[in-house]
């Protein structure tokens, strides 16, 4: 099975769509897999344009939690 | 916006529907800053602190669910809104972005209205999932403060729930529709489920939901069983997937995510796609976490009984035909959850279609 490619704006790694959680597993959006080109440039468009340029607050990576 | 510094740069929260990661050169620019040390990572894979929590606020329901994980009762405890209370600010603390509300029925919780309104004051997206029993339209109106809720809908077909379910859960998307609540629905994969899965979901979308949940069957809590092996997708179906769900998104009229536990069966994917996408596998106790009823840390909902440091032991260093595949940082070798239950140990999906083909005589 063929995909488009997924462009990303310069400096982006990756975009995760939808709020992605669920009481019982980690979700993640797949439409853009089985996207046209189309659809995949209107993503690239909005990380673009909303993605800001001016700095906002810091927030170091946490320690790694405590488990049981 | 919420920013948090990794080592390939920044997760950045544009909204309640989108995370970015932005490289280090990127990141900086916003005024973010290490520590950052080595070349630029390629991708966001490896070890992370939790980008969602799950958490189980109620092991109370009015419904017996044949495949249900959680072990509910009718007259199942709460958690209390104090603890709950400290949950979330252990949550955010961890450095979580979405948390997940779970249980039981959440809407037999009578504090799941203000749990949300707690999420949000601590900058974390709060989302629900729910049967739809008990929702009427005015309790539908105090969900507002949620991103989103899924509602459990797995379709006429399902032999996992009763059938007046169906009705119920249709009643409350369209009630939760009514009140301008982004709706979802949660369908479970499985062998009957899938073969309607085209219409289920096309109903769902008739009735305003944005979005279907897919989500594999799972063998915990009351799938703990030998029915498990008859309601599973059968080879064939697994075979069948990618081209199903292609026709889903081609008709265009809602979105689809897959569960962690479904991407294994994903493999025909191009990985970069995968990765541009932040797609993720098994990431108990990396990216995911989650609270049992009692405030407890677990890797996922499903893994309370599980060794942490196995889950991730397994993705950070896994053995064939997992070490081989190209979308084994993405994957992290699939649902440990099924290969404990069918053979006794943290090791790659035996559902996993590469995985038997490894082991099947050549």
């Amino acid at each position: 099975m063929s995909e488009p490619r997924i462009e990303l704006p310069d400096g982006v790694l990756a975009v995760r769509r939808g709020p992605g959680a669920n009481c019982s597993s980690i979700g993640s959006v797949v439409d853009l897999l089985f996207a046209t080109v189309v659809t995949a440039g209107v993503v690239y468009a909005f990380v673009a344009a909303a993605l800001p340029e001016q700095e906002t607050p810091v927030e170091e990576k946490p320690p790694p939690e405590e488990e049981p | 916006m919420r920013a948090r510094v990794e080592d390939f740069g920044a997760w950045v929260r544009l909204d309640d529907r989108t995370l970015v990661a932005v490289d280090r050169r990127r990141a900086a620019a916003l005024g973010l800053a290490g520590p950052w040390s080595g070349p630029q990572p390629p991708d966001i894979r490896g070890p992370t602190a939790p980008l969602e929590a799950h958490v189980a606020i109620t092991e109370r329901c009015p419904l017996s669910c044949a495949g249900c994980y959680q072990p509910t009762r009718v007259d199942g405890a709460h958690a209390s809104l104090d603890r709950l209370r400290a949950t979330l600010d252990e949550v955010r603390a961890a450095g979580a972005f979405m948390v997940a509300f779970g249980g039981g029925e959440p809407l037999t919780h009578p504090d799941l209205p203000a749990l949300a309104r707690e999420a949000r004051a601590r900058d974390l997206v709060p989302v629900v999932t729910t049967s739809g029993i008990g929702l009427t339209a005015e309790r539908a109106r105090a969900l507002t403060h949620f991103a989103q809720v899924n509602v459990s809908y797995d379709g006429a077909t399902s032999e996992l729930r009763a059938s007046e379910t169906v009705a119920v859960a249709e009643r409350a998307i369209a009630a939760l529709v009514a009140a301008g609540v982004t709706v979802g629905v949660n369908v479970v994969l499985t062998r009957r489920s899938v073969v309607a899965l085209e219409d289920t979901c096309a109903r769902a979308a008739a009735l305003g939901a944005v979005e279907a949940q897919l989500l594999r069957y799972k063998p915990e809590g009351r799938a703990r069983s030998l029915d498990y092996l008859e309601r599973r997708l059968s080879p064939a179906q697994v075979a069948e997937l990618p081209a199903l769900l292609r026709r889903i998104v081609d008709r265009g009229a809602l979105s689809l995510r897959v569960d962690c536990a479904l991407v294994p069966l994903l493999s025909f994917a191009d990985p970069a796609a995968l990765d541009a996408l932040a797609v993720m596998g098994c990431e108990a106790g990396n990216a995911l976490t989650a609270r049992t009823l009692e405030g407890r840390v677990a890797p996922c909902s499903f893994t309370r009984e599980l060794e942490p440091a196995a889950l991730t032991g397994f993705a950070e260093a896994p053995e064939e035909p997992c070490a081989s595949c190209p979308i084994q940082r993405v994957c992290r070798g699939g649902c440990k959850v099924v290969s404990t239950h069918l053979e006794g140990r943290v090791g790659p999906d035996p559902e996993c279609p590469r995985v038997i083909a490894h082991r099947s005589p050549a």
